[in-house]
């Protein structure tokens, strides 16, 4: 089934497919090390979140987020954006009593400018062939990942819709890959692997 | 956005060493092998330099170490010279581009990645690299990628960033005159395994087909002629090698070079053989993919009806220049066997795998090694 990019159910069914594959077992059996992938707004993402189902996506995962951790959002552009739809980050979510499609129509009066700098930020912790963890989280609450990747939504997109890899974007300087560099080149399988499987997911673009 | 990288300089022709004469340094540091001081090549190119002082590193050894780059690297770093020239094949060239940003910065040279801005950890790059390759296939003249040895995994790495890159190369032919037939046949088909590599990378491009297309044909025109003694053709497969090296070092290699370095490195064999080995396998594995296609165009680029027909041109040209066709000629089957889990793994840990327009996944990595040690033609 389709899922939305980003989005809860993504991060789940990206959890299911690694850890059921046989393959990425065998070539990350080693492997030792978390991600957190910094995805900015972009003007696309800004277009996308006009689509209900995705803006729906964006914020199950703010709202996965403990109450007491979102408050970290506090004072950042991607306050700003909630605020913009009349979410306090700082209370209890509830998706199911939000309409998406009046909050959609909100983000189409919201300019880049006004919330520059807005980020979400998603945790993939990879350990021995397994992806441990895979869950949203606020500003500051890994401190020390191993590696850090960041960049636009529409360069995450590009990834996650299998057009184009991960390194190729890196290359581009679409994204830009921070951490132990020396690690990853001994140990490409497991990165190759991984992104062919979250490449392989069907992604809903609303 | 890309781009396409190069040196500043592409010096060729037979009196092409005369550029050096024109060279202003205080402080140069040759980087060499013990072979290329024989030879008589570093006294060659120490009379074309004026400079204060003159020192040689001449400790490199083929598939050269990471400790050998952090040895040359710790010698640039007391001599800091203001010029660097390496004289001799791929081995010597990789070190000489390791050890001039190494002398600058202090790093694992295995982090030396496309993600790592160098200038960001204070390169200035102070120092001006001329590189004269003395094979013609490595290419190493022309890329911004080394391969070194990691002698305590027994397996090949591949450091990358654009600032590896020399500033000029200098094609003399007297330096591949009179190279050893086996030499010629294994570095010609490095030169040919980049170009097809090149032009079959994920990251291809106009500027790099080019190059990459040209390489092959100058590639299967001249390489057995020069095999034979034709120093006219030994000439054109000399530009060939840098033209294959500006092309694949613009678009990377695959699957061949992926199988190639993990071979090497767990049997420290020459890598132009390790490579050309592959070659027929590889394209014969492409067939199975939308790959074929794009080989059908180069085999018409270069005059020949399909791939199918490349494919068989490649494998007459590796037995008329004396290349192993298959693993077994080269292995025993005990080797082989004992170390073939590893060479599954070294080869989806390399790093130009990601690059190749069909990734294999381990099993099918498997059935490759097996086909090659068998000689058997790819049905999967």
């Amino acid at each position: 089934m389709a899922v939305v990019y980003p989005s809860k159910e993504w991060l789940e069914e990206l959890q299911k497919r690694v850890n059921s594959d046989e393959t990425y077992k065998r070539v990350a059996a080693r492997w030792e090390g978390d991600f957190l992938c910094i995805v900015e707004l972009d003007e696309e993402a800004l277009k996308d979140l006009q689509k209900p189902k995705i803006l729906r996506g964006l914020i199950s995962l703010l709202a996965a987020i403990p109450t007491e951790k979102r408050v970290a959002y506090k004072g950042t552009p991607i306050e700003r954006f909630a605020q913009k739809l009349g979410l306090a980050l700082d209370q209890d979510i509830d998706l199911s009593k939000l309409n998406f499609e009046e909050l959609a129509k909100k983000v189409g009066e919201i300019k880049l400018d006004e919330v520059k700098g807005a980020s979400t930020y998603i945790w993939l912790d990879f350990w021995h062939g397994e992806l441990r963890n895979a869950k949203p989280v606020a500003p500051g609450e890994i401190p020390t990942p191993r590696f850090v990747l960041s960049g636009p939504y529409a360069a995450f997109k590009e990834l996650v819709m299998g057009r184009v890899d991960t390194t190729t974007q890196i290359v581009r300087g679409k994204l830009k890959l921070k951490g132990d560099l020396g690690y990853l080149m001994r140990n490409v399988a497991a990165v190759t692997r991984y992104g062919q499987l979250m490449s392989s997911i069907p992604i809903d673009t609303g | 956005m890309w781009t396409f990288v190069s040196p500043r300089t592409v010096v060729f022709g037979e009196d092409a060493l005369t550029f050096l004469e024109s060279e202003k340094a205080s402080r140069v540091l040759i980087v060499a092998d013990e072979n290329m001081v024989k030879l008589g090549f570093v006294d060659m190119v120490r009379s074309s330099i004026k400079a204060e002082i003159i020192e040689v590193f001449s400790d490199v050894e083929p598939e050269p170490s990471i400790d050998t780059a952090l040895k040359c690297s710790k010698i640039a770093r007391e001599l800091q010279p203001d010029l660097i020239v390496a004289v001799g094949g791929g081995s010597v060239m990789d070190v000489a581009k390791t050890a001039r940003v190494l002398m600058e910065v202090d790093i694992d040279p295995i982090a030396i990645t496309p993600f790592f801005n160098l200038f960001e950890f204070g390169y200035k790059k102070k120092a001006k690299l001329i590189v004269i390759p003395t094979t013609s296939g490595t290419g190493a003249d022309a890329t911004w990628a080394v391969v070194l040895t990691d002698r305590l995994e027994h397996r090949k790495l591949t450091p990358a960033n654009k600032e590896l890159i020399p500033d000029v190369t200098i094609l003399d032919y007297r330096f591949v005159a009179n190279m050893p037939r086996k030499l010629i046949a294994g570095s010609g088909f490095d030169a040919l395994t980049h170009a097809i590599e090149g032009y079959l990378s994920i990251w291809r491009n106009d500027f790099s087909d080019a190059l990459c297309e040209k390489a092959v044909e100058i590639i299967l025109d001249s390489l057995e002629k020069s095999y034979n003694g034709d120093m006219e053709a030994r000439a054109r497969m000399h530009i060939a090698a840098t033209m294959a090296g500006l092309g694949f070092g613009n678009s990377q290699v695959g699957l061949i070079h992926s199988l190639g370095h993990s071979l090497g490195g767990v049997f420290k064999l020459h890598h132009g053989l390790c490579v050309g080995i592959f070659l027929p396998y590889v394209m014969q594995f492409y067939l199975k993919s939308d790959v074929k296609a794009r080989m059908d165009v180069l085999a018409r680029k270069v005059g020949l009806a399909d791939s199918e027909m490349l494919i068989e041109r490649i494998i007459s040209l590796m037995q008329n220049v004396n290349i192993p066709t298959k693993l077994s000629e080269i292995i025993t089957k005990k080797d082989f066997e004992e170390n073939l889990e590893k060479l599954i793994m070294d080869t989806m840990n390399d790093a130009s795998l990601g690059m190749s327009p069909r990734i294999p996944d381990p099993e099918q990595v498997k059935r490759i090694y097996e086909y090659a040690f068998e000689g058997r033609r790819i049905d999967f």
